[in-house]
């Protein structure tokens, strides 16, 4: 092998490439409270009796478990213009893609958490009086989250991870912008060592934060 | 169903019954837990409620909860009949074997929910009377606690106070001291006297027979999902007119004739 590495470039380029950074943050942290409202509801939705609720969680969460990010977001971005005449932003697609996809998993991590709690909770609280809405807000969904915590937090890990893939719809995200770099320097073994380097260092470095969070429940 | 049970113009004379249920029947899939259940508390009134395992005893505070639907029959409270479980929620309190504290809340949040949410009351008032929930079950030092740091007594006493605090029509017990270590027993059972004595209407799960010759107004005995004994406690234990409910006192009282049988011989 006589290839000569040239650092050099992951040097000249390292600002521009950390820079998107913010916009890896960005779509990957809006994308995750989407996910957040969307898959408390569905997990909501999914867990009540009348089926006219329950049945369309359940074939969202089917749907969008079973559809690859890298298709829903393809789909997403150049499919759906052409039906539905509207301009999306690549920044949009990216939020929509993984909030979807993220929401249909963490609806069913929701689920989990909701059903861990007692029904003597929930007894508890409508034998007092509250509503069954004041319920679920006051009691049940705390309790849950409490327990999930750490399984949603380890879903941010997995949604920074993700956006990489929006890149594909040409957001000037992290990986985006390497490949730009690449395009210019023909250096893709250096680049991409470096874009492995980022995002191990910020895996390593959530997955701290998730260790303290799970400490320090009760 | 609604009219001609009590006259609106001259008003009750007798005791008004508060908790009735008529002609209750449920069913669990295929097993018929209550096979016609009438049973009528009166305001004022402690109703001790007997039974085996099984027997039905614990569906009957359920229901009278609108924790669970009848099929068949009706519950009445005060004078408005429940047509469906909700009309009773807020309005009979109940207090669970398992205490069911909310544990992400402390001891004085546990009690002052209903009094935020459903009363209403700003947060000073819902605590100051909160607080004085909590005394009466003799707690007040605990009230920036969580449950889990409390013995199972004083979560008991808790939620005892809890239920009370809403002001509940009638209070419903299920085995209030079935989880609890024998030493924490008493406590419960003296929080439960003092209700009691403040002429609480209450009907009471228990197994603890001398606790219901003290304090209850009435002994009812269940068997396999309907009532065959219902009268004074002291009448009732001294007299027992079927062989079922003799023969539940007898079990009652085995523990102890096996025990005093068997220590000499070890």
């Amino acid at each position: 092998m006589n290839y000569h590495f040239d650092w050099l470039v992951v040097v000249q380029n390292a600002p521009l490439i950390l820079g998107a950074l913010g916009m890896t943050f960005k779509v990957s942290i809006t994308a995750e409270f989407v996910a957040l409202v969307l898959g408390l509801f569905v997990a909501l939705a999914r867990l009540q009796t009348p089926r006219l609720i329950s049945a369309p969680a359940v074939v969202f969460i089917e749907i969008f478990r079973s559809v690859p990010l890298l298709v829903l977001l393809i789909w997403i971005y150049y499919g759906l213009p052409i039906i539905a005449d509207i301009d999306i932003t690549p920044f949009v697609a990216g939020v929509t893609g993984l909030g979807l996809l993220y929401g249909a998993n963490l609806a069913e991590v929701f689920r989990s958490g909701l059903q861990a709690i007692p029904r003597g909770q929930s007894e508890a609280a409508i034998t007092i009086g509250l509503t069954r809405f004041q319920t679920a807000l006051l009691v049940t969904i705390p309790q849950a989250v409490r327990i999930v915590t750490p399984a949603l937090a380890n879903s941010y890990v997995g949604m920074m991870k993700d956006a990489t893939l929006v890149s594909v719809v040409g957001l000037a995200e992290v990986m985006r912008t390497a490949q730009t770099v690449v395009a210019e320097s023909f250096r893709p073994f250096e680049v991409y060592t470096f874009v492995a380097l980022i995002y191990l260092v910020l895996t390593v470095l959530l997955g701290r934060i998730v260790d303290l969070l799970e400490k320090r429940r009760p | 169903m609604e009219t001609g049970c009590r006259d609106p113009i001259t008003g009750s004379q007798e005791p008004p019954v508060f908790l009735s249920l008529a002609d209750v029947f449920k069913c669990y899939g295929s097993a018929d837990v209550l096979k016609g259940v009438s049973l009528q508390v009166a305001k004022g009134e402690v109703v001790v409620l007997l039974g085996r395992s099984g027997s039905g005893k614990s569906t009957i505070l359920r229901c009278a909860a609108g924790l669970e639907t009848i099929d068949r029959g009706t519950i009445r409270l005060g004078s408005r009949v429940a047509a469906k479980p909700a009309d009773l929620h807020g309005r009979v309190g109940f207090v669970f074997q398992q205490f069911n504290l909310f544990p992400h809340l402390t001891v004085l949040e546990n009690v002052t929910l209903g009094l935020r949410w459903v009363k209403r009351l700003d947060q000073q008032t819902a605590r100051r009377r909160g607080l004085d929930a909590l005394r009466d079950v003799g707690l007040q030092d605990h009230a920036h606690k969580r449950p889990s740091n409390l013995s199972g007594g004083q979560q008991q006493r808790v939620a005892i106070a809890r239920s009370v605090v809403m002001e509940p029509e009638v209070i419903l017990f299920d085995e209030p001291t079935s989880a609890l270590d024998r030493e924490l027993v008493a406590e419960v059972l003296v929080a439960i006297r003092t209700l009691a004595e403040r002429g609480m209407t209450m009907l009471i799960v228990t197994h603890e027979l001398h606790f219901a010759e003290k304090v209850a107004d009435r002994l009812v005995f269940i068997h396999e999902g309907r009532i065959i004994e219902d009268g004074a406690p002291s009448q009732v234990i001294a007299a027992p007119r079927t062989l079922q409910f003799r023969q539940f006192l007898n079990a009652l009282k085995a523990p102890d004739d096996i025990m005093s049988a068997e220590a000499p011989a070890r």
